[in-house]
């Protein structure tokens, strides 16, 4: 339960981190209000998930928050890339090389 | 003058990359196996049933004492491995020269299991660190090559400093094949980076004196060297001991003073009884042990202290090897250890996609697009290979651990013919969609292949096959969709 917890942090941590990005905002417009929270849950989400990871388990829990922290990036690139393609919008992107 | 030092670091980047990456994806992929390997030796040795309990008998510890005697008469240097929670069996092995294999007995009664002989858990664990070819040249190459990765990681982290930050999880599978491929190695390569930089470092470092030997370079200058003693080979003795005295109450004692109330090592020599503290408990690999005497059981040290430049290198082992980790976090390993196979792989390929446009008639890039399908697809073949082996081969095959190797190397080696062939003769797709074809095939199959084999009962340890299935099959899924994501024509 506290590994899902800490899973859903950093999920909404990067979230809020390619929301917060030029290509990403200018795609899905916010209001003003929207950037402050999404600012304030990509620096505040992490931080929790280390307190929980190390109260689960303190000799371990870096590892935890390490691990889980990698895997729910690679989850949330993956949703939002998929998102991204059903709304069209895969294509904006810069030239590869 | 930035922008010169992120050519030069691309240059070093894409060349140390490439040239170490043919061997580093196997070496990652090996590894991310051997995370694993307990596991792999349980699903391949179906017959040695997993329900049993940790708890031992002197019934068992007996037939077991006379095992390792048997074996030592045979000039085998054998030891023991007493049950844990998560190996619940009791093992007489010895080392073979390349991995450590034996007998499984039951931990109540002692009667040994007629498990077919593999060595493949341990087979992996070794190709991780010596690609099978021994201290010299095998940890050598891997040692080296474990530097090769800091070099490609820290050019890596130079090129893409201005990016890191805006690009953290920036992934775009639906774009352009290149933009994808590069996405991917990124995306790995970004967020798995505390990992891939702790592994590069811990693994290099525990084998550092491979490359850097304690002894001098120039034996000349040094003193006349002490004559050494007759020893035995690593993994043999020269004369078998006596049959040991009752180990389970040096066993139990031991334990109280490890702290370590399973899964001990019990090693022999012709004097002395030497129990060992479990891996499992604690991220530092200590190799703590109560001696005892081989011949009456009495007490005769204990090593439980170890200094601290010794107990550092035995956190960076502990960590490194991942004994000490609990299933999720075994699984967070195996996650990441998947992560930097993929990031070694994807830079194979980005480093073929941009120079086939102006290299790609060159005999040097067709040479590089064959060794990329032979570490790309061709590894996974031949890993899967073992396991078909493993469940084809005859039971009670005599030399079966051997004979399920020499399969995987020769699978291996027809890819590498395969890809050859083909991409030398301009075929290069066509060998990219047959290995493709083949992957596919060895990974759908595996699960069916072990239900059909009928080599165990699914009510016990189903947790260890359906996962091995599942994670074949996937396997064999993902080389499915690359083979028909090659059909379509490139975006």
């Amino acid at each position: 339960m506290t590994f899902l917890l800490v899973l859903a942090l950093w999920s909404a941590a990067f979230w809020c981190h390619e929301c917060l990005q030029p290509r990403t905002r200018n795609i899905f417009p916010r209001q003003t209000g929207a950037v402050s929270v999404n600012q304030i849950i990509r620096a505040l989400a992490p931080c929790l998930a280390l307190p929980l990871c190390l109260f689960q388990d303190p000799a371990l829990g870096i590892f935890y928050w390490l691990g889980l922290g990698s895997a729910a990036g690679l989850g949330t690139s993956v949703l939002m890339a998929v998102l991204k393609q059903k709304r069209g919008l895969a294509q904006m992107s810069k030239p590869p090389f | 003058m930035r922008e010169t030092l992120r050519v030069h670091m691309g240059w070093l980047h894409s060349w140390v990359g490439f040239l170490a990456g043919l061997l580093l994806a196997c070496i990652f992929a090996s590894g991310t196996l051997a995370v694993f390997d307990t596991e792999i030796t349980q699903w391949m040795q179906p017959e040695v049933p997993l329900r049993q309990g940790t708890s031992l008998t002197p019934t068992a510890l007996q037939a077991a004492a006379q095992a390792v005697q048997a074996e030592e008469e045979n000039g085998l240097s054998a030891f023991l491995t007493l049950p844990s929670q998560r190996d619940p069996v009791l093992r007489v092995l010895h080392y073979d020269g390349y991995e450590f294999v034996g007998t499984a007995l039951h931990s109540e009664t002692g009667a040994v299991f007629p498990a077919r002989e593999t060595a493949a858990g341990q087979f992996f664990y070794n190709f991780h660190f010596s690609l099978r070819g021994g201290n010299q040249p095998g940890v050598q190459i891997v040692t080296f090559l474990g530097l090769c990765l800091l070099v490609a990681v820290g050019s890596g982290l130079v090129i893409h400093i201005r990016a890191l930050w805006p690009d953290l999880i920036l992934f775009r599978p639906f774009g352009a094949r290149p933009r994808a491929w590069v996405d991917a190695h990124l995306i790995a390569g970004v967020l798995f980076l505390p990992f891939i930089l702790f592994m590069g470092y811990t693994g290099t470092a525990i084998h550092a004196r491979a490359l850097l030997p304690v002894e001098p370079f120039f034996p000349f200058h040094t003193a006349a060297k002490p004559k050494k003693e007759k020893t035995a080979p690593k993994g043999h003795v020269l004369q078998a001991g006596p049959l040991p005295p009752p180990l389970l109450p040096l066993i139990a004692q031991a334990r109280d003073i490890l702290g370590s109330p399973e899964g001990n090592l019990v090693l022999f020599t012709p004097n002395e009884v030497r129990i060992f503290k479990s891996d499992a408990f604690g991220p530092f690999l200590t190799r703590d042990h109560v001696d005892f005497s081989r011949k009456d059981g009495h007490a005769l040290r204990s090593v439980t202290q170890s200094p601290p430049a010794v107990a550092t290198m035995q956190l960076v082992r502990g960590l490194h090897y991942a004994r000490y980790a609990p299933l999720p976090l075994r699984w967070l390993y195996f996650l990441s250890g998947l992560a930097a196979t993929s990031l070694a792989a994807s830079g194979l390929i980005v480093f073929l996609m941009k120079r086939r446009r102006s290299s790609g008639e060159q005999f040097f890039f067709r040479l590089a697009e064959a060794l990329t399908m032979t570490t790309v697809v061709g590894f996974p073949a031949a890993t899967l290979g073992i396991f078909w082996a493993n469940r084809c081969l005859p039971v009670a095959l005599s030399g079966r651990a051997m004979i399920e190797i020499d399969l995987f190397f020769a699978v291996w080696g027809l890819c590498a013919a395969h890809a050859l062939l083909l991409t030398l003769t301009r075929h290069a797709a066509l060998g990219w969609r047959q290995q493709l074809g083949l992957l596919a095939g060895a990974g759908c199959g595996l699960p069916l292949l072990d239900l059909i084999s009928r080599s165990h009962a699914w009510g016990q340890g189903a947790s260890i096959f359906m996962a091995s299935d599942t994670l074949a099959f996937l396997a064999g899924l993902i080389a499915l969709c690359a083979l028909l994501k090659l059909r379509e024509p490139a975006a």
